[in-house]
Protein backbone atom coordinates (compact mmCIF):
# COMPACT_ATOMS: atom_id res chain seq x y z
CA UNK A 1 0.00 0.00 0.00
CA UNK A 2 1.92 3.21 -0.84
CA UNK A 3 1.32 6.53 0.86
CA UNK A 4 -1.52 7.80 -1.27
CA UNK A 5 -3.34 4.28 -0.37
CA UNK A 6 -2.51 4.57 3.28
CA UNK A 7 -3.87 8.33 3.66
CA UNK A 8 -6.83 7.81 1.81
CA UNK A 9 -7.35 4.68 4.19
CA UNK A 10 -6.93 7.13 7.15
CA UNK A 11 -9.34 9.78 6.10
CA UNK A 12 -11.76 6.87 5.63
CA UNK A 13 -11.78 5.32 8.98
CA UNK A 14 -11.81 9.67 10.12
CA UNK A 15 -15.01 9.77 8.86
CA UNK A 16 -16.50 7.15 10.65
CA UNK A 17 -14.67 8.88 13.54
CA UNK A 18 -12.36 7.14 14.75
CA UNK A 19 -10.38 8.67 16.74
CA UNK A 20 -7.26 6.84 16.07
CA UNK A 21 -7.25 8.32 12.85
CA UNK A 22 -8.23 11.37 13.69
CA UNK A 23 -5.32 11.51 15.74
CA UNK A 24 -2.76 10.26 13.07
CA UNK A 25 -4.12 12.57 10.85
CA UNK A 26 -3.34 15.51 13.53
CA UNK A 27 0.05 14.05 14.30
CA UNK A 28 0.87 13.51 10.61
CA UNK A 29 -0.42 16.92 9.21
CA UNK A 30 -0.26 19.17 12.56
CA UNK A 31 3.48 20.57 11.43
CA UNK A 32 2.17 21.21 7.70
CA UNK A 33 -0.82 23.35 8.85
CA UNK A 34 1.38 25.03 11.58
CA UNK A 35 4.03 25.94 8.54
CA UNK A 36 1.43 27.20 6.57
CA UNK A 37 0.13 29.74 9.01
CA UNK A 38 3.43 30.55 9.85
CA UNK A 39 4.29 32.11 6.79
CA UNK A 40 1.36 34.76 7.26
CA UNK A 41 1.19 35.19 11.08
CA UNK A 42 3.00 35.61 14.41
CA UNK A 43 4.85 32.08 15.68
CA UNK A 44 2.42 32.90 18.66
CA UNK A 45 -0.63 32.97 16.58
CA UNK A 46 -0.21 30.25 14.57
CA UNK A 47 0.17 27.62 17.24
CA UNK A 48 -3.02 28.80 18.44
CA UNK A 49 -4.58 28.30 15.48
CA UNK A 50 -3.45 25.02 14.30
CA UNK A 51 -5.75 23.38 16.49
CA UNK A 52 -8.26 25.42 15.63
CA UNK A 53 -7.43 24.59 11.65
CA UNK A 54 -8.01 20.87 12.37
CA UNK A 55 -11.60 21.11 14.61
CA UNK A 56 -12.77 22.98 11.23
CA UNK A 57 -11.24 20.71 9.02
CA UNK A 58 -12.68 17.72 10.86
CA UNK A 59 -16.05 18.79 11.56
CA UNK A 60 -16.18 19.29 7.35
CA UNK A 61 -14.72 15.71 6.76
CA UNK A 62 -17.63 15.37 5.34
CA UNK A 63 -17.54 17.47 2.10
CA UNK A 64 -14.36 16.08 1.43
CA UNK A 65 -15.49 14.62 -1.86
CA UNK A 66 -12.18 12.49 -2.17
CA UNK A 67 -10.04 10.89 0.58
CA UNK A 68 -6.74 11.30 -1.00
CA UNK A 69 -7.19 14.80 -1.98
CA UNK A 70 -6.98 15.54 1.89
CA UNK A 71 -3.36 17.51 1.97
CA UNK A 72 -4.01 19.90 -0.66
CA UNK A 73 -7.49 20.51 1.37
CA UNK A 74 -6.51 20.80 4.78
CA UNK A 75 -3.45 23.28 3.35
CA UNK A 76 -6.12 25.35 1.56
CA UNK A 77 -8.18 25.66 5.25
CA UNK A 78 -4.73 26.84 6.80
CA UNK A 79 -4.45 29.42 4.10
CA UNK A 80 -7.76 30.85 4.47
CA UNK A 81 -7.71 30.77 8.26
CA UNK A 82 -4.60 32.46 8.23
CA UNK A 83 -5.50 35.54 5.84
CA UNK A 84 -8.68 35.90 8.27
CA UNK A 85 -6.71 36.41 10.96
CA UNK A 86 -4.45 38.27 9.13
CA UNK A 87 -7.19 40.46 8.81
CA UNK A 88 -7.64 41.02 12.13
CA UNK A 89 -4.49 42.46 12.55
CA UNK A 90 -4.13 42.70 15.93
CA UNK A 91 -2.30 39.39 16.94
CA UNK A 92 -4.61 37.03 18.55
CA UNK A 93 -2.87 36.51 21.45
CA UNK A 94 -1.25 39.54 21.44
CA UNK A 95 2.08 37.85 22.53
CA UNK A 96 5.00 39.05 19.99
CA UNK A 97 7.80 37.43 18.56
CA UNK A 98 10.01 39.41 21.12
CA UNK A 99 8.09 37.94 24.01
CA UNK A 100 9.78 34.50 22.88
CA UNK A 101 11.37 33.06 26.01
CA UNK A 102 11.61 29.47 26.39
CA UNK A 103 15.59 29.30 27.96
CA UNK A 104 17.60 29.42 24.79
CA UNK A 105 20.23 32.53 24.58
CA UNK A 106 19.28 35.71 23.53
CA UNK A 107 21.68 35.63 20.33
CA UNK A 108 20.00 32.33 19.31
CA UNK A 109 16.50 34.20 19.27
CA UNK A 110 17.96 37.03 17.73
CA UNK A 111 19.40 35.02 14.76
CA UNK A 112 15.95 32.65 14.52
CA UNK A 113 14.17 36.11 14.19
CA UNK A 114 16.35 37.29 11.57
CA UNK A 115 16.05 34.34 9.91
CA UNK A 116 12.39 34.11 10.20
CA UNK A 117 11.53 37.71 8.87
CA UNK A 118 13.98 36.60 6.03
CA UNK A 119 12.13 33.95 5.04
CA UNK A 120 8.44 35.89 5.39
CA UNK A 121 10.23 38.40 2.91
CA UNK A 122 10.15 35.73 0.51
CA UNK A 123 7.32 34.97 -2.60
CA UNK A 124 4.50 33.17 -0.85
CA UNK A 125 5.38 29.61 -2.75
CA UNK A 126 8.81 29.86 -1.30
CA UNK A 127 8.12 31.13 2.20
CA UNK A 128 5.61 27.98 2.59
CA UNK A 129 7.90 25.21 1.62
CA UNK A 130 11.16 26.62 3.28
CA UNK A 131 8.90 27.16 6.60
CA UNK A 132 7.95 23.28 6.38
CA UNK A 133 11.51 22.25 5.83
CA UNK A 134 13.41 24.19 7.74
CA UNK A 135 11.25 24.91 10.73
CA UNK A 136 8.97 21.80 10.93
CA UNK A 137 11.71 19.85 9.84
CA UNK A 138 9.69 17.44 6.87
CA UNK A 139 11.77 15.97 3.85
CA UNK A 140 10.88 17.57 0.36
CA UNK A 141 8.99 14.24 -0.34
CA UNK A 142 7.21 14.82 2.79
CA UNK A 143 6.26 18.21 2.31
CA UNK A 144 5.19 16.88 -1.09
CA UNK A 145 3.03 14.19 -0.08
CA UNK A 146 1.42 16.45 2.58
CA UNK A 147 0.55 19.59 0.63
CA UNK A 148 -0.48 17.93 -2.47
CA UNK A 149 2.09 19.84 -4.20
CA UNK A 150 4.60 17.79 -6.61
CA UNK A 151 7.61 16.76 -5.97
CA UNK A 152 9.12 18.65 -8.62
CA UNK A 153 7.49 21.74 -7.40
CA UNK A 154 8.40 21.42 -4.04
CA UNK A 155 12.42 20.50 -5.15
CA UNK A 156 12.18 23.74 -7.22
CA UNK A 157 10.67 25.71 -4.63
CA UNK A 158 13.50 24.74 -2.14
CA UNK A 159 16.64 25.26 -4.45
CA UNK A 160 15.08 29.10 -5.11
CA UNK A 161 13.86 29.85 -2.03
CA UNK A 162 17.07 28.93 -0.10
CA UNK A 163 19.11 30.71 -2.53
CA UNK A 164 16.88 34.02 -2.41
CA UNK A 165 17.34 33.32 1.16
CA UNK A 166 20.67 33.24 1.31
CA UNK A 167 20.96 36.22 -0.63
CA UNK A 168 18.45 38.05 1.85
CA UNK A 169 21.03 36.63 5.11
CA UNK A 170 24.06 37.81 3.47
CA UNK A 171 22.39 41.31 3.51
CA UNK A 172 23.67 43.26 6.65
CA UNK A 173 20.42 43.91 8.62
CA UNK A 174 19.43 48.33 8.38
CA UNK A 175 20.68 50.22 11.46
CA UNK A 176 23.01 46.83 12.78
CA UNK A 177 26.39 47.77 13.78
CA UNK A 178 29.04 46.00 11.45
CA UNK B 1 24.44 33.94 -3.79
CA UNK B 2 22.19 34.27 -6.67
CA UNK B 3 19.26 31.73 -7.02
CA UNK B 4 19.22 29.83 -10.10
CA UNK B 5 16.33 27.95 -11.88
CA UNK B 6 17.46 24.61 -11.52
CA UNK B 7 17.72 22.13 -8.75
CA UNK B 8 21.05 20.78 -8.28
CA UNK B 9 22.66 17.24 -6.81
CA UNK B 10 23.88 19.88 -4.41
CA UNK B 11 20.51 20.20 -3.19
CA UNK B 12 20.36 16.82 -1.55
CA UNK B 13 20.81 17.75 2.04
CA UNK B 14 18.43 20.85 1.01
CA UNK B 15 15.72 18.04 0.16
CA UNK B 16 15.84 15.19 2.38
CA UNK B 17 19.28 15.54 4.97
CA UNK B 18 20.90 13.27 2.29
CA UNK B 19 24.32 13.70 0.79
CA UNK B 20 27.14 16.00 2.27
CA UNK B 21 25.62 18.73 4.74
CA UNK B 22 25.08 22.14 3.50
CA UNK B 23 25.97 24.62 6.68
CA UNK B 24 23.85 27.12 5.85
CA UNK B 25 20.49 24.91 5.73
CA UNK B 26 21.75 23.26 8.84
CA UNK B 27 22.36 26.48 10.89
CA UNK B 28 18.87 27.61 9.81
CA UNK B 29 17.47 24.40 11.00
CA UNK B 30 19.02 24.86 14.00
CA UNK B 31 18.26 28.60 14.89
CA UNK B 32 14.25 28.01 12.92
CA UNK B 33 13.66 25.14 15.08
CA UNK B 34 12.34 27.62 17.80
CA UNK B 35 9.45 28.06 16.30
CA UNK B 36 8.58 24.36 15.23
CA UNK B 37 4.99 23.08 16.23
CA UNK B 38 5.73 21.23 19.41
CA UNK B 39 1.75 20.60 20.30
CA UNK B 40 1.86 17.16 21.70
CA UNK B 41 -1.80 17.28 22.76
CA UNK B 42 -4.31 15.20 21.25
CA UNK B 43 -6.67 16.55 18.50
CA UNK B 44 -9.36 18.69 19.78
CA UNK B 45 -12.77 17.57 18.31
CA UNK B 46 -15.50 19.43 18.83
CA UNK B 47 -18.10 16.63 16.94
CA UNK B 48 -16.56 13.64 15.89
CA UNK B 49 -17.66 14.36 11.83
CA UNK B 50 -20.79 12.21 10.99
CA UNK B 51 -20.04 9.78 8.49
CA UNK B 52 -20.23 10.88 4.77
CA UNK B 53 -23.90 11.42 3.53
CA UNK B 54 -22.40 10.60 -0.03
CA UNK B 55 -24.39 7.42 -1.20
CA UNK B 56 -22.21 3.98 -1.99
CA UNK B 57 -21.14 3.55 -5.28
CA UNK B 58 -23.95 1.14 -5.81
CA UNK B 59 -27.06 3.09 -4.68
CA UNK B 60 -26.13 6.16 -6.97
CA UNK B 61 -25.64 3.82 -9.54
CA UNK B 62 -29.19 2.88 -8.54
CA UNK B 63 -30.40 6.43 -8.60
CA UNK B 64 -28.60 6.70 -11.82
CA UNK B 65 -30.68 3.91 -13.31
CA UNK B 66 -34.07 4.90 -11.85
CA UNK B 67 -33.72 8.53 -13.38
CA UNK B 68 -32.79 7.31 -16.57
CA UNK B 69 -35.72 4.60 -16.61
CA UNK B 70 -37.83 7.31 -15.66
CA UNK B 71 -36.83 9.44 -18.29
CA UNK B 72 -37.10 6.47 -20.53
CA UNK B 73 -40.51 6.11 -19.64
CA UNK B 74 -41.99 9.73 -19.86
CA UNK B 75 -40.36 9.72 -22.95
CA UNK B 76 -41.85 6.02 -24.46
CA UNK B 77 -45.35 7.85 -22.98
CA UNK B 78 -45.13 10.82 -25.05
CA UNK B 79 -44.05 8.73 -27.82
CA UNK B 80 -47.05 5.98 -27.21
CA UNK B 81 -49.96 9.22 -27.02
CA UNK B 82 -48.05 10.99 -30.03
CA UNK B 83 -48.62 7.64 -31.89
CA UNK B 84 -52.55 7.23 -31.14
CA UNK B 85 -53.20 11.02 -31.36
CA UNK B 86 -54.86 11.25 -35.10
CA UNK B 87 -56.97 14.66 -36.09
CA UNK B 88 -61.07 13.55 -37.27
CA UNK B 89 -60.79 12.84 -41.36
CA UNK B 90 -56.87 13.31 -41.47
CA UNK B 91 -55.85 11.85 -44.56
CA UNK B 92 -53.06 8.80 -44.51
CA UNK B 93 -49.79 8.84 -46.79
CA UNK B 94 -48.88 6.67 -49.31
CA UNK B 95 -45.43 5.44 -48.40
CA UNK B 96 -44.40 3.61 -51.66
CA UNK B 97 -46.06 2.42 -54.58
CA UNK B 98 -45.07 0.44 -57.76
CA UNK B 99 -46.82 -0.20 -60.84
CA UNK B 100 -50.18 1.62 -61.72
CA UNK B 101 -51.83 3.22 -58.66
CA UNK B 102 -54.71 5.51 -58.65
CA UNK B 103 -56.49 7.54 -56.12
CA UNK B 104 -60.26 8.19 -56.51
CA UNK B 105 -58.93 7.60 -60.44
CA UNK B 106 -56.06 9.79 -60.62
CA UNK B 107 -52.71 8.24 -60.60
CA UNK B 108 -50.74 8.57 -57.29
CA UNK B 109 -47.28 7.98 -56.39
CA UNK B 110 -45.39 8.08 -53.49
CA UNK B 111 -46.21 10.34 -50.60
CA UNK B 112 -49.33 11.10 -52.00
CA UNK B 113 -51.94 11.30 -49.36
CA UNK B 114 -54.86 8.85 -49.01
CA UNK B 115 -58.31 10.67 -47.51
CA UNK B 116 -61.35 9.64 -45.86
CA UNK B 117 -63.90 8.94 -48.91
CA UNK B 118 -61.04 8.55 -51.59
CA UNK B 119 -60.30 5.08 -53.07
CA UNK B 120 -57.22 3.29 -53.87
CA UNK B 121 -56.30 0.75 -56.72
CA UNK B 122 -53.86 -1.24 -57.70
CA UNK B 123 -53.20 -1.79 -60.99
CA UNK B 124 -51.77 -5.34 -62.26
CA UNK B 125 -48.50 -6.34 -60.77
CA UNK B 126 -48.70 -3.00 -58.78
CA UNK B 127 -48.97 -2.72 -55.01
CA UNK B 128 -48.88 0.39 -52.57
CA UNK B 129 -47.08 1.10 -49.54
CA UNK B 130 -49.74 3.37 -46.75
CA UNK B 131 -49.19 4.46 -43.62
CA UNK B 132 -51.87 4.09 -41.65
CA UNK B 133 -52.37 7.21 -39.35
CA UNK B 134 -49.24 6.61 -36.79
CA UNK B 135 -50.45 3.45 -35.36
CA UNK B 136 -49.18 1.06 -38.48
CA UNK B 137 -48.55 0.13 -42.44
CA UNK B 138 -50.73 -1.97 -44.75
CA UNK B 139 -49.33 -3.12 -48.18
CA UNK B 140 -51.90 -3.20 -50.61
CA UNK B 141 -51.75 -6.25 -53.71
CA UNK B 142 -52.28 -6.00 -56.72
CA UNK B 143 -55.69 -5.95 -58.29
CA UNK B 144 -57.31 -4.29 -55.09
CA UNK B 145 -59.64 -1.63 -54.10
CA UNK B 146 -59.37 -0.03 -51.10
CA UNK B 147 -61.74 2.40 -49.50
CA UNK B 148 -60.48 5.04 -46.40
CA UNK B 149 -63.93 5.25 -44.11
CA UNK B 150 -63.05 6.72 -41.48
CA UNK B 151 -59.92 8.31 -39.45
CA UNK B 152 -59.17 9.58 -35.82
CA UNK B 153 -57.76 8.74 -33.03
CA UNK B 154 -58.73 5.30 -31.66
CA UNK B 155 -60.64 4.53 -34.60
CA UNK B 156 -59.39 3.59 -38.39
CA UNK B 157 -61.68 2.04 -41.13
CA UNK B 158 -60.88 0.74 -44.09
CA UNK B 159 -62.89 -1.02 -46.32
CA UNK B 160 -61.74 -3.70 -49.00
CA UNK B 161 -63.74 -4.21 -52.11
CA UNK B 162 -61.60 -7.11 -53.02
CA UNK B 163 -57.69 -8.06 -53.15
CA UNK B 164 -54.90 -9.07 -50.86
CA UNK B 165 -53.95 -6.65 -47.93
CA UNK B 166 -51.24 -6.96 -45.61
CA UNK B 167 -51.41 -4.99 -41.96
CA UNK B 168 -49.17 -4.24 -39.10
CA UNK B 169 -50.68 -2.51 -36.65
CA UNK B 170 -49.36 -1.42 -33.21
CA UNK B 171 -52.19 0.18 -30.89
CA UNK B 172 -54.76 -0.55 -28.85
CA UNK B 173 -57.16 -3.64 -29.78
CA UNK B 174 -60.10 -1.88 -32.15
CA UNK B 175 -58.18 0.73 -34.06
CA UNK B 176 -57.85 -0.47 -36.99
CA UNK B 177 -60.77 -2.06 -38.81
CA UNK B 178 -61.08 -3.25 -42.52
CA UNK B 179 -64.82 -4.00 -44.00
CA UNK B 180 -65.53 -6.37 -46.43
CA UNK B 181 -67.99 -9.42 -48.12
CA UNK B 182 -67.14 -11.43 -45.51
CA UNK B 183 -67.35 -9.65 -42.68
CA UNK B 184 -65.58 -6.94 -40.48
CA UNK B 185 -61.82 -7.56 -39.22
CA UNK B 186 -61.03 -5.91 -36.47
CA UNK B 187 -56.84 -5.78 -35.48
CA UNK B 188 -56.19 -6.86 -31.72
CA UNK B 189 -52.65 -5.70 -32.12
CA UNK B 190 -51.48 -7.59 -34.90
CA UNK B 191 -49.98 -8.35 -38.13
CA UNK B 192 -52.14 -10.12 -40.80
CA UNK B 193 -52.75 -10.70 -44.49
CA UNK B 194 -56.36 -10.34 -45.86
CA UNK B 195 -57.50 -11.95 -48.73
CA UNK B 196 -60.99 -11.01 -49.73
CA UNK B 197 -63.01 -11.75 -52.99
CA UNK B 198 -66.01 -9.57 -54.48
CA UNK B 199 -68.50 -12.78 -53.62
CA UNK B 200 -66.90 -12.96 -50.15
CA UNK B 201 -64.82 -15.47 -50.19
CA UNK B 202 -61.42 -15.07 -48.90
CA UNK B 203 -58.73 -15.98 -46.26
CA UNK B 204 -57.44 -14.10 -43.21
CA UNK B 205 -54.27 -15.50 -41.99
CA UNK B 206 -52.44 -13.93 -38.37
CA UNK B 207 -48.41 -13.28 -38.17
CA UNK B 208 -49.04 -12.30 -34.81
CA UNK B 209 -51.14 -11.02 -31.71
CA UNK B 210 -54.76 -11.79 -32.63
CA UNK B 211 -57.48 -10.31 -35.16
CA UNK B 212 -61.65 -10.80 -34.58
CA UNK B 213 -63.75 -11.39 -37.67
CA UNK B 214 -67.21 -10.66 -36.78
CA UNK B 215 -70.10 -10.87 -39.57
CA UNK B 216 -73.44 -11.87 -39.64
CA UNK B 217 -72.74 -15.29 -38.89
CA UNK B 218 -70.46 -15.38 -35.52
CA UNK B 219 -67.41 -14.06 -34.26
CA UNK B 220 -63.95 -15.55 -35.02
CA UNK B 221 -61.14 -14.86 -32.86
CA UNK B 222 -58.04 -15.91 -34.79
CA UNK B 223 -54.30 -16.09 -33.09
CA UNK B 224 -51.26 -15.83 -35.00
CA UNK B 225 -49.66 -18.37 -36.82
CA UNK B 226 -53.77 -19.34 -37.90
CA UNK B 227 -55.97 -18.49 -40.52
CA UNK B 228 -59.45 -18.70 -41.05
CA UNK B 229 -61.11 -19.03 -44.58
CA UNK B 230 -64.78 -17.07 -45.54
CA UNK B 231 -67.03 -19.33 -48.00
CA UNK B 232 -68.81 -17.46 -50.75
CA UNK B 233 -71.14 -15.56 -49.20
CA UNK B 234 -68.53 -14.52 -46.83
CA UNK B 235 -69.44 -17.34 -44.02
CA UNK B 236 -66.56 -17.77 -41.90
CA UNK B 237 -65.01 -21.23 -41.12
CA UNK B 238 -62.90 -21.87 -37.86
CA UNK B 239 -59.98 -20.95 -37.71
CA UNK B 240 -56.96 -23.14 -37.54
CA UNK B 241 -53.66 -24.07 -36.96
CA UNK B 242 -51.37 -23.58 -40.03
CA UNK B 243 -49.72 -26.53 -39.50
CA UNK B 244 -52.93 -28.58 -39.28
CA UNK B 245 -53.29 -31.47 -41.61
CA UNK B 246 -55.66 -31.65 -44.64
CA UNK B 247 -57.95 -34.36 -43.04
CA UNK B 248 -58.22 -32.65 -39.63
CA UNK B 249 -59.51 -29.52 -41.65
CA UNK B 250 -61.77 -31.44 -43.86
CA UNK B 251 -63.34 -32.95 -40.90
CA UNK B 252 -63.21 -29.30 -39.45
CA UNK B 253 -65.39 -28.54 -42.16
CA UNK B 254 -67.58 -31.23 -41.74
CA UNK B 255 -68.20 -30.99 -38.43
CA UNK B 256 -68.88 -27.45 -38.60
CA UNK B 257 -71.38 -27.51 -41.95
CA UNK B 258 -73.13 -30.09 -40.08
CA UNK B 259 -73.95 -28.54 -36.98
CA UNK B 260 -75.03 -25.44 -38.72
CA UNK B 261 -77.68 -27.13 -41.22
CA UNK B 262 -79.20 -28.91 -38.02
CA UNK B 263 -77.62 -32.20 -38.45
CA UNK B 264 -76.08 -32.41 -34.98
CA UNK B 265 -77.23 -35.97 -34.74
CA UNK B 266 -74.97 -36.78 -38.07
CA UNK B 267 -71.77 -35.69 -36.47
CA UNK B 268 -70.19 -38.50 -34.92
CA UNK B 269 -68.25 -40.09 -37.74
CA UNK B 270 -67.01 -36.56 -38.93
CA UNK B 271 -65.96 -35.43 -34.92
CA UNK B 272 -64.79 -39.11 -35.03
CA UNK B 273 -62.33 -38.29 -37.75
CA UNK B 274 -61.44 -34.41 -36.57
CA UNK B 275 -60.16 -36.15 -33.27
CA UNK B 276 -58.39 -38.68 -35.11
CA UNK B 277 -56.56 -36.05 -36.74
CA UNK B 278 -55.94 -33.50 -33.94
CA UNK B 279 -52.82 -32.40 -32.53
CA UNK B 280 -52.82 -29.73 -29.41
CA UNK B 281 -51.58 -26.88 -31.68
CA UNK B 282 -55.64 -27.64 -33.28
CA UNK B 283 -57.02 -26.62 -29.51
CA UNK B 284 -57.68 -23.37 -31.39
CA UNK B 285 -60.04 -25.05 -33.70
CA UNK B 286 -61.46 -27.20 -31.31
CA UNK B 287 -62.46 -24.33 -28.85
CA UNK B 288 -63.83 -21.97 -31.67
CA UNK B 289 -66.14 -25.19 -32.32
CA UNK B 290 -67.44 -25.76 -29.67
CA UNK B 291 -67.84 -21.95 -28.71
CA UNK B 292 -70.16 -21.84 -32.16
CA UNK B 293 -71.75 -25.06 -31.10
CA UNK B 294 -71.49 -25.80 -26.94
CA UNK B 295 -73.99 -28.56 -27.78
CA UNK B 296 -70.59 -30.03 -28.96
CA UNK B 297 -68.84 -30.38 -25.31
CA UNK B 298 -71.27 -32.80 -24.55
CA UNK B 299 -69.14 -35.63 -27.35
CA UNK B 300 -65.85 -36.35 -27.08
CA UNK B 301 -64.15 -32.91 -28.25
CA UNK B 302 -64.71 -31.70 -24.85
CA UNK B 303 -62.67 -34.67 -23.34
CA UNK B 304 -60.01 -34.20 -25.80
CA UNK B 305 -59.78 -30.32 -25.23
CA UNK B 306 -59.94 -31.11 -21.03
CA UNK B 307 -56.93 -33.01 -21.78
CA UNK B 308 -54.62 -30.35 -23.22
CA UNK B 309 -55.78 -27.92 -21.07
CA UNK B 310 -54.00 -27.14 -17.60
CA UNK B 311 -55.49 -28.32 -14.98
CA UNK B 312 -56.20 -25.06 -13.13
CA UNK B 313 -58.22 -24.19 -16.35
CA UNK B 314 -61.19 -25.49 -14.97
CA UNK B 315 -64.02 -25.71 -17.64
CA UNK B 316 -67.08 -28.35 -16.97
CA UNK B 317 -69.79 -29.44 -19.08
CA UNK B 318 -72.20 -28.35 -16.86
CA UNK B 319 -70.98 -25.02 -16.92
CA UNK B 320 -71.50 -25.10 -19.97
CA UNK B 321 -74.92 -26.05 -20.05
CA UNK B 322 -75.60 -23.65 -17.48
CA UNK B 323 -73.92 -20.75 -19.00
CA UNK B 324 -73.25 -21.67 -22.72
CA UNK B 325 -70.14 -20.36 -24.67
CA UNK B 326 -69.12 -17.92 -21.63
CA UNK B 327 -68.20 -20.69 -19.05
CA UNK B 328 -64.69 -21.60 -21.63
CA UNK B 329 -62.95 -18.35 -21.05
CA UNK B 330 -60.36 -20.10 -18.47
CA UNK B 331 -59.52 -22.19 -21.58
CA UNK B 332 -59.49 -19.20 -24.20
CA UNK B 333 -57.32 -17.69 -21.58
CA UNK B 334 -55.20 -21.15 -20.84
CA UNK B 335 -54.33 -20.91 -24.95
CA UNK B 336 -50.37 -20.68 -25.97
CA UNK B 337 -51.06 -17.54 -27.26
CA UNK B 338 -50.53 -13.67 -26.32
CA UNK B 339 -53.04 -12.50 -24.41
CA UNK B 340 -55.23 -9.90 -26.05
CA UNK B 341 -55.11 -7.99 -22.58
CA UNK B 342 -51.15 -7.40 -23.49
CA UNK B 343 -51.26 -6.72 -27.29
CA UNK B 344 -48.72 -4.26 -25.96
CA UNK B 345 -46.50 -7.11 -26.04
CA UNK B 346 -46.26 -7.57 -29.61
CA UNK B 347 -43.72 -4.60 -29.56
CA UNK B 348 -41.81 -5.42 -32.48
CA UNK B 349 -45.09 -4.59 -34.14
CA UNK B 350 -44.17 -1.24 -33.74
CA UNK B 351 -41.23 -1.03 -35.84
CA UNK B 352 -41.89 -0.56 -39.65
CA UNK B 353 -41.70 -3.69 -41.88
CA UNK B 354 -38.11 -4.25 -43.97
CA UNK B 355 -39.55 -6.68 -45.56
CA UNK B 356 -40.94 -5.72 -49.45
CA UNK B 357 -43.74 -5.37 -50.55
CA UNK B 358 -44.17 -8.92 -52.15
CA UNK B 359 -42.68 -10.67 -49.06
CA UNK B 360 -45.41 -9.32 -47.08
CA UNK B 361 -48.35 -10.40 -49.27
CA UNK B 362 -46.97 -14.02 -49.72
CA UNK B 363 -49.46 -16.49 -48.89
CA UNK B 364 -48.09 -18.30 -45.78
CA UNK B 365 -47.87 -22.14 -46.72
CA UNK B 366 -49.57 -24.23 -44.61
Amino acid sequence: MDATETLAALVKAARTGQRAALEALYRRFAPVVHGILLARLQPADADDLTQDVFETALARLSSLREDAAFPGWIASIARHAALDAARRRVPLTGVAMDDLTDGTDVEAHVEARRAMEAIRSLPEAYRETLLLRLVEGLTGQEIAERTGLAPGSVRVNLHRGMALLRAALSTPIRGAST
Amino acid sequence: MTPTDDASPGDDYLWDRSGAIDDDVARLERQLSLYRWRDVSSVRVARVPAPAPRRPLRARIGWAMAATLAMLAVGLLGGYERRLRWPVDQAWQVADVAGTVRIDGATAGAHASFSPGSVLETGRGAHARVRVARIGELVLGEGARLRLVETRSGRHRTRLEHGRMWARIWAPPGSFGVDTHAGEVFDLGCEFVLEAGQEGAGSLTVRSGWVQVDNAWREVLVPQGARVDFEAGGRPGMPYDLGASAAFLSALRDVDARVAQGREGDTQEAVARLLAHARPQDAISLLSLVQAHPALADGPVFDRLSSWMPADARVTRAGIRAQGARALSPWWDALPYPRIKHWWMQWPDVFEARADARTLLRETPR
